[in-house]
């Protein structure tokens, strides 16, 4: 996860698209009418209200019943998603998500 | 030199124009030397609010192309000497702006006035470009509902990326009013509340304007509903005119409802 990691710590706003190649931590809010497309991994800490394409092995997300969250091409419905971080994440072309039960201290 | 602020807030219909009028005359019965610019090019309607309606003979186009000076179109206020205005062109179009000829145009105003005061047209065109160009500070205008958010948050975007003191590495300073705010219905839910809005356009907020049919007789009058004294409306510009003076004024909580004895008393007899 270290090679080619960004650290996004400003909102996305509406109407802003990030293409990402590498991994990123995005540490703030993903508006309504943005859109993330991110070939890596995806860490979001914050409310996700825009839409999101992760091709990675996995992404962390709250849940954000706004969004449109694509994760390899399937939609990844919000009532999977609890309100503490989820670990979405590829195995044997199964989409398998797991809430993240303890406090995450983001320090 | 003076301040440049614009007005703006993505969508139309959200009261960028009362906004600018109200809080131009509000400035200026602060003592301050202001103008304000309608930049809204082939609508102009910022005279109409302003009663100044049948004063216009010259524009900021023609100003601009140094057909008249500047001094030959500023628009003397009748109520308050110490603010001025400058029209907007109603035959042209919004394709005649020109960004050289805006800077001229804004650093010679602001070298005469305390505030330059632009009023920006709706949407993000070009137009919204040159408005937000050379400005110093923006004014954000939304109203509690999800559209309006989302069109201000564009325009945020495109403020935080176009302007030309983000391009010279620095920060547009920007201000947040909520406009048209009904209590009853942000407390049963049906409005965005005001954290709501701040969470998700994350910049300060420089005042709340609750909802007030006084304002649409205002604008037909041509009278700013600020020099209303028993408007609620009027008050709150009051407020953030004052702010925007330097003086610190305490948010009011214009969200919740006032439900003392004299207002039950009222209610039984409405």
């Amino acid at each position: 996860m270290k090679d080619n990691l960004r650290v996004i710590d400003t909102l996305v706003r509406s109407g802003q698209e990030l293409n990402i190649s590498g991994d990123l931590l995005l540490l703030n809010r993903v508006n309504s009418g943005a859109s993330i497309n991110i070939k890596g991994n995806l860490i979001v800490t914050q409310i996700v209200e825009g839409s999101i394409r992760c091709y990675g092995n996995f992404m962390m997300l709250k849940a954000s019943p706004k969004a449109n969250i694509i994760f390899h091409d399937v939609e990844v419905e919000n009532i999977h998603l609890t309100n503490k971080l989820n670990r979405v994440e590829l195995k044997n072309n199964e989409i398998i998500i797991t809430p993240v039960l303890k406090e995450t201290n983001w320090g | 030199m003076g301040i440049i602020i614009a007005v703006i807030s993505g969508k139309g219909g959200v009261g960028k124009t009362t906004t600018t009028a109200n809080i131009g005359l509000g400035i200026a019965l602060n003592g301050k030397k202001c103008v304000v610019v309608d930049f809204d090019i082939g609508q102009r309607n910022l005279d109409m609010i302003l009663g100044l309606e049948n004063r216009v003979v010259y524009d900021m186009v023609q100003v601009m192309d140094g057909e008249v000076k500047l001094k030959q179109a500023l628009i003397k206020s009748k109520m308050s000497d110490n603010l001025q205005f400058l029209a907007a062109s109603q035959t042209k179009d919004k394709s005649v702006l020109d960004s050289q000829k805006i800077l001229n145009l804004v650093t010679e105003l602001s070298h005469e006035f305390d505030f330059v005061i632009l009023d920006a047209p709706a949407g993000i065109e070009t137009g919204y470009e040159h408005t937000i160009e050379f400005a110093d500070r923006a004014i954000i205008v939304v109203n509690p509902e999800v559209s309006s958010i989302r069109d201000a948050d564009r325009a945020i975007g495109i403020l935080d990326s176009k302007s030309q003191k983000v391009k010279d590495g620095g920060e547009v300073m920007k201000y947040l009013i909520i406009n048209r705010i009904d209590a009853k219905m942000v407390q049963s839910g049906e409005m965005l509340a005001s954290e709501d809005i701040l969470a998700i356009l994350s910049i300060p907020l420089i005042g709340k304007i609750p909802e007030d049919k006084g304002i649409i007789d205002a604008s037909n009058q041509g009278k700013p509903i600020i020099l209303d004294n028993s408007s609620l409306a009027g008050k709150a510009y009051s407020r953030i005119s004052a702010r925007l003076c330097g003086q610190e004024v305490p948010l009011e909580n214009i969200e919740v409802l006032k439900s003392g004895l004299m207002s039950k008393i009222k209610g039984i007899f409405k």
